[in-house]
């Protein structure tokens, strides 16, 4: 899930700044999640676009580029006003999201 | 030790505005990183050297924050980096024609992105040399024009005045006031261009008593 020689080199292997970081994604896609839920719902194509854009830019800071490709999709998706699939990208990213963040924290918490 | 440079970066986006900013702490900048640039509307803009600017962005995006602000500064006064994604081709293409500097792909590379910032902030500075050397080359052209344009007539004056008192004539005394006269003019002139451009370029100081001249052009 996690290119995790990618994550340790982009964070120059600071475990610290990783765990802090996992903390600010943790505190923060919950929101993102209920407004591109909002937007699913109420069919808000520029709400979709804009949710997912801004959960793919958090996720590339992690390299998990599955999870990432999902919220890409999605942006895709939002940006050509396509509203197929959009309920099942949108159940994996909210399955995968704890996910991501739960193996960062192993990460973050590893002694090297 | 030399001034930190300072950075403002305007990204919505936490994580990534967070990770930037730790990042470019480390290598010595001082950065402010603002999450939404439109509540901030009064951000005095005039305190950093460069702006590292997020282009998908809720609200305002970073092509509209962009096309605001080079009303107001050009390339050269405040450098501004597009932050984007790999997939944002058009935008990046946008924001090039709109005046942006440069730009970085997400997730940052943090080496791409300080040589970016330093390469910006080095043609920034040495434009601001060159104009600061032509600016004291006309100076210098200007005094010595002005020099000439006093020594003249007050030679005029000091040769008709020099001679024995009851040599000097009406047409002597005429001519003598003539040439102080002008003298005159010349230093009001002076004056006038000194109080015009010293305000404009307050913490520069050239000439004596923080007075600048300063020919635009």
């Amino acid at each position: 899930m996690i290119n995790q020689s990618e994550l340790l080199d982009h964070f120059d292997h600071n475990r610290e700044l990783i765990l802090h970081l996992t903390q600010v994604l943790e505190d923060t896609y919950p929101d993102n999640m209920q407004k591109l839920e909002q937007g699913i719902e109420e069919k808000s194509f520029e709400e979709i676009e804009l949710q997912a854009h801004s959960l793919k830019g958090m996720i590339s800071n992690f390299f998990a580029d599955d999870l990432k490709n999902i919220a890409f999709e999605m942006e895709k998706k939002g940006r050509d006003k396509d509203d197929s699939q959009l309920d099942d990208l949108f159940h994996q990213l909210q399955k995968q999201l704890p996910q991501l963040v739960e193996n960062l924290k192993i990460i973050g918490n590893k002694n090297e | 030790m030399s001034e930190k440079n300072r950075l403002l970066l305007v990204e919505d986006d936490n994580v990534s505005g967070q990770f930037l900013r730790t990042k470019l702490k480390e290598r010595g900048f001082e950065v402010d990183l603002v999450l939404d640039f439109e509540a901030k509307e009064n951000l005095n803009l005039e305190q950093y050297d460069l702006i590292l600017l997020d282009i998908m962005m809720p609200n305002l995006s970073g092509t509209e924050i962009l096309n605001r602000l080079r009303k107001k500064f050009n390339r050269f006064e405040l450098p501004i980096i597009m932050v984007t994604s790999k997939d944002e081709s058009a935008s990046i293409v946008e924001a090039l024609k709109l005046g942006a500097n440069d730009y970085v792909t997400k997730p940052v590379n943090i080496e791409i992105a300080i040589a970016r910032i330093q390469t910006q902030l080095q043609i920034k500075k040495l434009l601001k040399e060159s104009l600061k050397a032509k600016q004291m080359s006309t100076m210098s052209t200007m005094v010595a024009t002005l020099n000439h344009e006093i020594n003249n007539p007050l030679a005029i004056a000091v040769g008709n005045l020099s001679i024995p008192f009851e040599k000097i004539d009406e047409a002597k005394v005429k001519k003598s006031l003539a040439a102080l006269n002008r003298v005159a003019d010349i230093t009001k002139k002076i004056a006038q261009i000194s109080e015009q451009t010293s305000s404009e370029v307050s913490e520069e100081s050239y000439g004596e008593n923080g007075k600048i001249f300063k020919i635009e052009g």
